[in-house]
């Protein structure tokens, strides 16, 4: 049972995560970020590349590749982040919702398709060598029987969510980034320049997903160039369960949508957990139309 | 003798084919508060908005210090001192006061930022008392204070503000006049768009009166004020 909530907790976290640059450009733009999956997707084969070239330089130590492959994949990732932001986005200011909606599909689509005919159309191995020995080291703890690779998980999500609470809340940039959420024409009368905070808000979402598909990556041995689909569905629930726009409804649903797969997997079944993740949005959206939080727009970026 | 700091051109400007301004000229001149008067759609917003940044000019210049800044975005303007405190006070509602003061320094050095909140808290003792209050909970008169004080945290050389009475008690109204007396005795000019034209006209030392796009009468307030025929006209009621 422990285990169960320790594996649900770790899934959370993952859609957590990624569902937090969804609730990020939903605060800021009012629009949902289609090709969102793809940073996560993007982010997985960055740090697979990375660990290899890292690898193959003659560096093995744990300690110094897994930081510098999850740097090098958030950065890579906000780069594309930006890339989607000016080109699916920002040439689409003012048109009608639905025109940036399909542009950002058709973003997603050349991504994945990108990495399909670049990389592999099949499942491509991710590196052993920081995964195997992490998630092999087991601790007990009580009745706990818990991974290195999920202590990692647990701890990372954790201090990213912390760094991007400090971010939001306690530095100039982040009050830039609510200002621009709440009155974009006043914003610019204060001089900020607009666009570029809405590409800080894609960036920083885009950097988040791909730390998440760095552990994703680790945890599951293999990845795939439509790996960002499902996961990417998957938090876009969590986000819109938490209350699409608030920063703690994003942790909040993703947790709570990572708990119930867990333990409906345990219970029922593996074959069930979608079910039970989908069945939850819909149970918490007929009962609180704006989701969990969704009435405290307090937090929204 | 006073110099010319801001100055507008024979602009022409309009939202789609029809013009709201009609080759309109006025000047501010430094130490000076003068108020622009008008009813609805006389253009007076129209023209903040073509000395913020916010609306492009058809044609004409805009002269800042003598330099024409026709072309200067909002934030550049920001940066020479040029400061709009916009109609309807838009207080960012769910940042603190305090947070709506420093979106107020964003053009400026953030070293300076500490020191800038604490003197707008002596000026303005109320928003120190509420520095971690939403802006979207305090009264019209407390978020019209908070935004001159966010517009003065930009560090103005001129004072733009458009209907800082607007849906005030007259108590506040009055406070709020006093207040731009006393920024403009500290030396920064105001230009000020009001409908209240009685108010406005008591502290203006200069007035325009704008009728549908075009500027039908300059004068000093106390000259404006006494003319019956444009307070008829132009001014409406009382």
């Amino acid at each position: 049972m422990l285990e169960t909530l320790v594996n649900g907790l770790s899934r959370g976290a993952i859609y957590a995560l990624v569902a937090l640059g969804y609730t990020m450009v939903y605060g800021i733009l009012g629009m949902i970020n289609f090709a969102h999956g793809e940073m996560f997707m993007l982010g997985m084969f960055a740090s697979a590349f990375a660990l290899g070239a890292l690898g193959s330089a003659g560096l093995v130590s744990v300690g110094l590749t897994l930081p510098i492959a999850i740097l090098v994949a958030m950065a890579l990732s906000a780069g594309f982040g930006a890339m989607n932001e000016r080109m699916a986005y920002r040439k689409l200011r003012g048109a009608h919702l639905l025109a940036p909606l399909t542009s950002a599909i058709g973003m997603s689509i050349v991504l994945q398709n990108f990495v399909m005919l670049s990389v592999t159309k099949g499942k491509k191995d991710f590196p052993q060598s920081v995964s195997a020995p992490l998630a092999d080291t087991r601790w007990s703890i009580g009745p706990l029987n818990i991974s290195a690779l999920q202590v990692l998980i647990l701890g990372s999500t954790f201090v990213l969510m912390i760094g991007l609470w400090f971010v939001i809340q306690r530095t100039r940039l982040g009050i830039a980034l609510r200002a621009v959420a709440q009155d974009r024409t006043m914003a610019s009368l204060c001089g900020m320049k607009v666009d570029h905070l809405i590409t800080w808000a894609f960036m920083i979402g885009s950097a988040l997903a791909a730390a998440a598909g760095t552990m994703v990556a680790m945890y599951q041995g293999v990845i795939r160039f439509d790996a960002g689909y499902t996961l990417g569905l998957k938090a876009f629930a969590a986000a819109v369960l938490g209350g699409i726009g608030n920063i703690p409804g994003a942790v909040l649903g993703g947790l709570l949508i990572g708990l119930a797969e867990d333990l409906t997997t345990s219970a029922v079944g593996a074959d069930w957990k979608h079910t039970s993740s989908f069945a939850l949005l819909i149970l918490v959206l007929l009962l609180r139309p704006r989701g969990l939080l969704g009435e405290r727009v307090a937090d929204k970026v | 003798m006073a110099t010319e700091i801001l100055s507008m051109e024979s602009i022409r400007a309009g939202y789609g084919p029809n013009d709201v301004l009609h080759g309109t000229s006025l000047r501010v001149d430094s130490g000076e508060i003068v108020a622009l008067l008008g009813g609805n759609g006389a253009g007076k917003t129209t023209t903040l908005g073509i000395l913020a940044g916010t609306v492009a000019p058809r044609t004409g210049t805009v002269r800042w210090m003598g330099k024409d800044i026709s072309r200067h975005s909002i934030a550049d303007r920001l940066r020479q001192g040029l400061v709009l405190c916009p109609e309807g006070r838009r207080i960012f509602p769910r940042l603190s006061v305090e947070e709506n003061l420093v979106a107020g320094t964003w053009i400026r050095d953030p070293k300076a930022t500490p020191r800038k909140i604490r003197e707008a808290y002596d000026r303005f003792p109320i928003l120190g008392q509420r520095r971690g209050q939403l802006g979207g909970t305090l009264s019209g008169g407390e978020q019209q204070l908070l935004a001159i004080a966010r517009a003065l945290m930009s560090e103005p050389k001129l004072l733009m503000l458009d209907e800082p009475s607007l849906g005030l008690a007259p108590l506040v109204v009055e406070r709020i006049f006093s207040i731009l007396v006393e920024i403009n005795a500290c030396g920064t000019p105001v230009l000020l768009v009001e409908q209240n034209a009685n108010q406005a006209l008591k502290i203006a030392h200069r007035a325009y009166v704008l009728s549908t796009g075009t500027l039908v009468r300059e004068g000093t307030g106390q000259e404006l004020l006494a003319s019956d025929e444009i307070r008829r006209a132009y001014l409406g009621g009382d």
